[in-house]
């Protein structure tokens, strides 16, 4: 097995963040072929993500590395070219799973989110 | 490439474009074009350029969190880099390959396949007693039969060594993969 990098207390929340933002950033794409600007600004809304543009560029990369995305120089009206993303059915099927081990962390987690952790 | 930026932009794209060296040539411009179009799309939208810039972070530790995704190195080109690893271990380790696959392999089946053989004559009575006899007594017959299940223990031991030296192996090459992680 892969080791995982240790996870000590101060990385918790960036690593829970980064890891979900996968999911965020699959989704988004999911729905239409888009861009980066469009994503970041799609995210800039989620203010408990907590996310940058410095954080989602490199993701992205990261899933068209993957097979996850695949991507498509498009000329815009009036500004630069723009590199839309476009999801392949690799990265549908790895969402779908996502979304299943997503549930069912949600549903495992309602144990232990409780103040105390009482049954 | 970056034609019609302002100067403070022009810095920011060169100085993300050297922090990705270890990425191949198309895919770094392609990486730095990106980050030109955000930035342009910003600008265009309203904002001010200093303002994007520093949203975006420093330009090396945006490098660096693009290497970190596409586990790139920033020594030399990454690709040498994995070779002369992989190359590392297979040389290290063909050497006690060469002898420890046949060896492991040769006794595993030896082993097992005359174990497998001294089980059968020890459980025909008949067969056994064309070679020697003394072999009708029960005794000597449980004592083949024994002999015979301890050797097809020992060849199967030999397979599970093989296993894990093979898993070893796997284990050293994918290191080596990651060395630029």
């Amino acid at each position: 097995m892969i080791k995982d990098p240790a996870t000590t207390e101060g990385e918790w929340t960036p690593q829970l963040r980064r890891g979900v933002l996968f999911m965020c950033i699959l989704a988004i794409i999911e729905r239409a072929p888009t861009y980066g600007y469009e994503i970041v600004n799609e995210l800039a809304e989620v203010p408990q993500l907590a996310t940058g543009e410095g954080t989602v560029y490199p993701v992205l990369r990261r899933l068209k590395k993957d097979g996850l995305v695949e991507t498509f120089w498009q000329e815009s009206g009036a500004g630069p070219p723009r590199q839309y993303y476009k999801i392949t059915a690799r990265g549908a099927a790895a969402l779908h799973a996502m979304r299943q081990e997503w549930r069912g962390l949600l549903e495992a987690m309602t144990r232990y989110g409780r103040n105390g952790g009482e049954q | 490439m970056t034609a019609g930026c302002d100067p403070l932009t022009e810095r920011y794209l060169s100085r993300f474009s050297d922090g990705l060296k270890g990425a191949r040539a198309e895919e770094r411009e392609e990486f730095v074009r990106e980050i030109e179009s955000h930035i342009a799309e910003a600008v265009a939208s309203g904002e001010q350029a200093g303002a994007v810039l520093y949203r975006l972070g420093p330009a090396d530790r945006l490098a660096k969190a693009y290497r970190a995704e596409l586990t790139l190195t920033s020594r030399t080109g990454n690709w040498i880099w994995r070779f002369f690893a992989v190359l590392g271990v297979l040389v290290t380790a063909s050497i006690p390959t060469m002898i420890i696959i046949p060896t492991l392999l040769a006794m595993g089946i030896g082993f097992i396949a005359g174990g497998i053989v001294a089980i059968v004559f020890a459980s025909i009575p008949a067969l056994d007693a064309t070679f020697y006899d003394l072999s009708n007594h029960l005794a000597n017959r449980m004592l083949g039969g024994l002999t015979g299940f301890g050797l097809v223990v020992g060849g199967l031991l030999c397979f599970w060594v093989l296993y894990l030296y093979v898993l070893l192996l796997i284990k050293a090459m994918r290191g080596a993969l990651r060395i630029g992680a």
